[in-house]
């Protein structure tokens, strides 16, 4: 790759990334990027509870919707569970949602070196509905031995 | 296009060639090495080399070439992260329950260890007391290397050579690369991001798994606990080696402007997962985020 070809490339990535907050800015799923992400916080306690209180969306009238972020010690590591209720006014649960949390609240904010005054989003895709992928990289997939030796502690105890 | 799989140095490795199976001669040389590369190198067998100084009284010791070319890059990442990455952790994993015998039981001493001071010098490893060694972060990647060595040799041209989610490939027989679906920290049925791997590895690290009781197995030696500020991260480099060392730099970065100086030391691109909810990617990352 010749130099130019690079800062061409460079030149492109930047004009793809601003026109990407651009998009973000206006599709109506950054409605909460002052707090993207608290659950992804990890917790220093085995276990731990994060509430935040949104706005309400289709809700009993002045009613809250309030997400749970419960986070619990598995032999495969920490898990994640996750579950909104709905508060009304008078504080009492109407009801539950089994798989509440936000595509946006699963995300992380991106800033990039040169996009620093332009965060945007991340928020993931599922595998199954990718195309064409040879393997996945990560890392959940490098515990096997560790794994089994947690496992067959616990057995043990 | 078969996929070759099998269990080793505690992990399931995965070797795809584009169009051809792997020959049984090959697949044997593979078993071997890695076999041999955990005999030698592991910190959890006793005869291994990186436990011969358990003991050792301070002085220059004479090591294998291969144990060199890691302590060295070893000693470059204790550089850049002011210490923070230091191999001669293993006497302090240890202590924190991440042993031999897999007690997973902190002890008190964790607290007051204090690590050896190490280097290597004219090729030699210089000690100032008792070392016990965890190429944790650094050997994997070097040995995903060792096995794409030996396919190259075998004359295999098109392969992708997988362990544990890291991996190095180089191209497929239509001359493309070799898309790799990042998963997203902790959820393994989700992506953040695709990569196309072209005669170029990956790495991932995180600090959420391999948990216990309030350990995890990346520690930073200066605070005596496990890194918590970062939860995850991924490398790109043109071997699995380096992509490895990035992670292991990145994890444990002294100072938010650190990130692109470990990423221009390996020349790697890469995504940081922060705990308080941000992302660092590098300039130069070539892959998609989504």
């Amino acid at each position: 790759m010749t130099k130019g070809q690079k800062i061409g490339g460079l030149v492109a990535v930047l004009v793809l990334v601003i026109i990407g907050v651009v998009v973000k800015m206006f599709s109506g799923d950054s409605s909460t990027p002052a707090a993207p992400a608290a659950d992804k916080k990890m917790p220093t306690q085995p276990v731990a509870e994060k509430k935040q209180v949104e706005e309400a969306v289709a809700m009993p009238e002045n009613g809250k919707k309030v997400s749970v972020t419960g986070t619990y010690k598995s032999p495969a590591g920490m898990e994640e569970i996750g579950f909104t209720v709905m508060v009304d006014k008078d504080g009492m649960v109407t009801g539950a949602e089994a798989k509440p949390m936000a595509e946006n609240e699963k995300s992380v904010m991106f800033q990039g070196n040169f996009a620093k005054a332009l965060p945007t989003m991340i928020t993931g895709k599922k595998l199954s509905d990718l195309e064409k992928i040879d393997r996945t990289g990560g890392a959940s997939l490098t515990t096997g031995a560790f794994n089994a030796a947690l496992t067959k502690l616990k057995a043990d105890l | 296009m078969e996929v070759f799989t099998f269990e080793a140095l505690g992990t399931k490795w995965n070797i795809t060639i584009d169009d051809q199976n792997l020959d049984e001669v090959t697949e044997g040389l593979i078993r071997r090495y890695i076999k041999d590369f955990e005999q030698r190198f592991s910190r959890f067998l006793p005869t291994s080399e990186v436990n011969q100084f358990r003991e050792a009284l301070p002085g220059k010791y004479q090591i294998s070439l291969e144990l060199r070319t890691m302590l060295e890059h070893a000693e470059k990442l204790r550089a850049l992260t002011h210490g923070g990455y230091n191999v001669a952790v293993g006497k302090m994993l240890e202590l924190a329950g991440y042993d031999q015998e897999y007690s997973f039981e902190a002890k008190e001493g964790v607290k007051d260890i204090q690590l050896p001071g190490w280097s290597i010098e004219d090729g030699k490893l210089s000690i100032d007391g008792p070392a016990v060694f965890d190429l944790g972060g650094i050997a994997k990647g070097y040995c995903i290397d060792g096995v794409a060595q030996i396919l190259k040799m075998a004359h295999y041209r098109y392969f992708l050579v997988e362990a544990g989610g890291d991996m190095t490939g180089t191209i497929k027989k239509d001359g493309t690369g070799w898309r790799v679906a990042l998963e997203w920290p902790g959820q393994p049925d989700k992506a953040f991001g695709i990569i196309e791997l072209t005669n170029q590895a990956v790495a991932v690290s995180d600090g959420f798994r391999r948990r216990w009781q309030n350990w995890h197995h990346i520690v930073n030696p200066h605070k005596h606990r496990p890194v918590e500020e970062v939860l995850s991260c991924v490398a790109v480099a043109s071997t699995a080696f380096t992509a490895d060392c990035s992670t292991s730099g990145l994890f444990l970065v002294p100072g938010e402007d650190t990130f692109c100086t470990i990423g221009r030391a390996f020349q790697s691109e890469y995504v940081v997962f922060k705990n308080d909810g941000t992302l660092r990617v590098s300039p130069n990352w070539s892959g998609e985020l989504f």
